[in-house]
């Protein structure tokens, strides 16, 4: 018996987890439509005709939807560690904490990404066409571009199921909230004032102006000095060889904190 | 069966035998529960019922058949009987005897409930 | 099977255990003695990988339980005081747990539940906190491992199931088996024990085989005196 990794037990570890988890997965899924289905609804006070010149924006419900289902199911996944009463029996099961991972991993992205966009799709073909047949003249935004923008993306969604899964390891009860917390506590408070004072200190100017809210909102400095302004889009951190830390090696290191954490849990 | 701590487990175990045979339930050369069996008849430690057969054995009271399990020793009463007086002698009788002196009872009254005993 | 060195472990800054030392063999019953808080619970849950030592070493079936690799897990259960099941009926419990280990048998497993008198096909939900650790302990001699750890096994049982216990745990054991049971209702296990440990102060200062004992003695130890005795001298 291998014990780092074997599918056989992989297999029965997954059936384990549908078994006592269906319900709560249904729940999920019942979620994600209701969510997709109040974007829908937001979009649909569109349709009028005093609208018509704003184009439908399919692509928020796709992106926003995934990235809540996904931090939820992130925080769902290791319920085996969070909840106190689970913890023991979590703990005496024989896998191996690469199965347990790969599992919670699986769960949490691939899964709730492709369930998310199949229902996704077929929603709005099936709105696009009632919708087109009632109102020809209806525009819709088909420009992925901004969406495509590979580094958010992955961080909302890739980062954030990692950081996800590492407050559901730390954190204990109500994890998902305290993670939200905590992010929000960063996103607003260190990274809207901490940056402003960060810049100042980079760059002594008579005046600094960044837009909110960060982080996906680089930000943009106008220095005004004797010699003349200038502005600046602080947008490297993101592009190219930094975009790498950001898009892949940040989710590792938290996933291999995750996994340690795992070996290292007492009950 | 309930155990009390006067004499050790396994030698309580080895009379509780002793009555079986001693009241003809188990007959001389009849098979006699396994280890395990009786271990679970009487809620107890297989390890105490394996000292009890091995001390039976020593007694010649039961014998083993390899691979068929252990049976009543043709002389098995006998010899039971050998043993277990001579514990009784030693241990019951003093504790006996001293209540008899205690009680001031003579061997004649004795006789008589004796005989009353017999008879119910 | 067991061999702890030395171990030391303490919770929250309490020293709990220090030059702990315990070596156990298999084909024994062990029933662990102490006072309440003495941490038995903890011993068992050391022996189990559910807790770390400190210092000194700690090997179960040869391998430290810390690391918790599956085909050690696989080799052992622990029968908690207070057990948590899922949402599901005690036959599709062992149909999904049950394959975790490789020896485990289904039909003993109904079998026991029958002796126990448990209905396999109800809803743990709806099962009494006895009938629950009843199912526990079925499950855990039908997995028919080497070493079964049992914390206060017969807590919430009444006095039938507590026959019934020690009448499955005697036919379940076998020379190559190891059952550690902590217990305060030493009566209880009186005749199923054949093997005491007594911890006491941080330290296990009694481990012998009662069937030697008896030998050497002309009376069966009381183990409430026992314990009274030996933690008296310490």
């Amino acid at each position: 018996m291998n014990d780092t990794f074997d599918l056989r037990r992989f297999g029965w570890y997954t059936q384990r987890e549908l078994r006592e988890n269906w319900k709560a997965y249904a729940l999920g899924l019942v979620g994600m439509v209701a969510l997709m289905g109040f974007f829908i609804y937001s979009e649909s006070s569109k349709v009028p005709e005093k609208y018509r010149d704003i184009p439908i924006d399919i692509y928020p419900s796709l992106v926003i939807t995934m990235g809540m289902m996904v931090w939820v199911s992130s925080g769902f996944s290791l319920r085996g560690f969070s909840v106190a009463d689970e913890r023991f029996g979590t703990l005496l099961l024989p896998v191996s904490n690469l199965e347990r991972l790969l599992y919670a991993w699986l769960v949490s992205l691939p899964v709730p990404m492709l369930v998310c966009a199949f229902v996704w799709k077929i929603s709005w073909l099936l709105i696009i066409e009632q919708w087109q047949e009632e109102f020809p003249t209806l525009k819709i935004n088909t420009d992925f571009a901004y969406w495509a923008d590979a580094s958010y993306f992955s961080i909302f969604i890739l980062t954030g199921s990692a950081v996800f899964m590492l407050g559901a390891m730390t954190l204990g009860k109500l994890n998902f909230l305290k993670t939200m917390g905590v992010l929000l506590l960063a996103g607003v408070g260190v990274l809207h004032w901490g940056q402003g004072y960060l810049l100042r200190a980079l760059f002594p100017a008579e005046g600094l102006r960044y837009p909110t809210p960060a982080p996906w909102v680089p930000p943009t400095i106008t220095v005004r000095s004797p010699e003349g302004i200038s502005v600046e889009r602080i947008h490297s951190i993101y592009e190219n060889l930094y975009q790498c830390w950001w898009v892949i090696c940040l989710p590792i290191c938290l996933y291999a904190i995750v996994f340690l954490k795992m070996k290292e849990r007492e009950v | 069966m309930n155990f009390h701590n006067q004499i050790p487990i396994y030698l309580q175990i080895a009379e509780h035998i002793g009555e079986q045979i001693l009241t003809q339930r188990w007959k001389p050369d009849d098979k006699i529960p396994s280890i395990r069996e009786l271990a679970v008849q009487l809620e107890v430690n297989p390890n105490t019922v394996q000292r009890t057969y091995d001390f039976l054995q020593t007694q010649e009271v039961i014998f083993t058949k390899r691979g068929l399990g252990y049976f009543v020793a043709s002389n098995g009463e006998q010899n039971y009987l050998n043993w277990r007086k001579e514990t009784f002698v030693q241990n019951e009788l003093p504790i006996f005897f001293k209540q008899i002196r205690l009680l001031k009872m003579s061997f004649e009254e004795l006789e008589k409930r004796f005989y009353e005993y017999e008879n119910i | 099977m067991i061999h702890l060195d030395a171990i030391s472990f303490s919770y929250e800054k309490q020293p709990l255990f220090s030059g702990l030392t315990m070596h156990l063999q298999p084909g024994h019953i062990y029933g662990l003695l102490g006072a309440n808080g003495v941490g038995k619970t903890t011993l068992l849950k050391l022996l189990a990988g559910l807790v770390f030592p400190k210092g000194g070493t700690c090997k179960v079936l040869e391998q430290e339980p810390r690391h918790r690799r599956p085909s050690l897990m696989s080799q052992l259960y622990f029968v908690a005081d207070e057990p948590h099941l899922p949402h599901t009926t005690a036959a599709r419990y062992a149909d999904t747990y049950g394959v975790f280990y490789p020896n485990f048998d289904k039909s003993l497993y109904l079998e026991y539940l029958k002796e126990f008198q448990v209905p396999a096909e109800q809803v743990f939900s709806k099962l009494s906190f006895g009938q629950r650790k009843k199912v526990v302990i079925s499950f855990a001699l039908a997995t028919q491992v080497p070493l079964v750890l049992m914390d206060e096994p017969t807590n919430g049982l009444d006095i039938p199931s507590k026959s019934t216990f020690r009448k499955l745990v005697a036919g379940a054991m076998t020379d190559e088996r190891c059952i550690v049971i902590s217990t305060h209702q030493v009566r209880d296990l009186d005749s199923l024990i054949d093997a005491v440990l007594i911890l006491h102060q941080g330290k296990i200062v009694y481990n012998e085989d009662l069937n030697a004992l008896a030998a050497e003695a002309t009376a069966q130890p009381n183990l409430e005196s026992l314990f009274q005795e030996v933690i008296q001298f310490h």
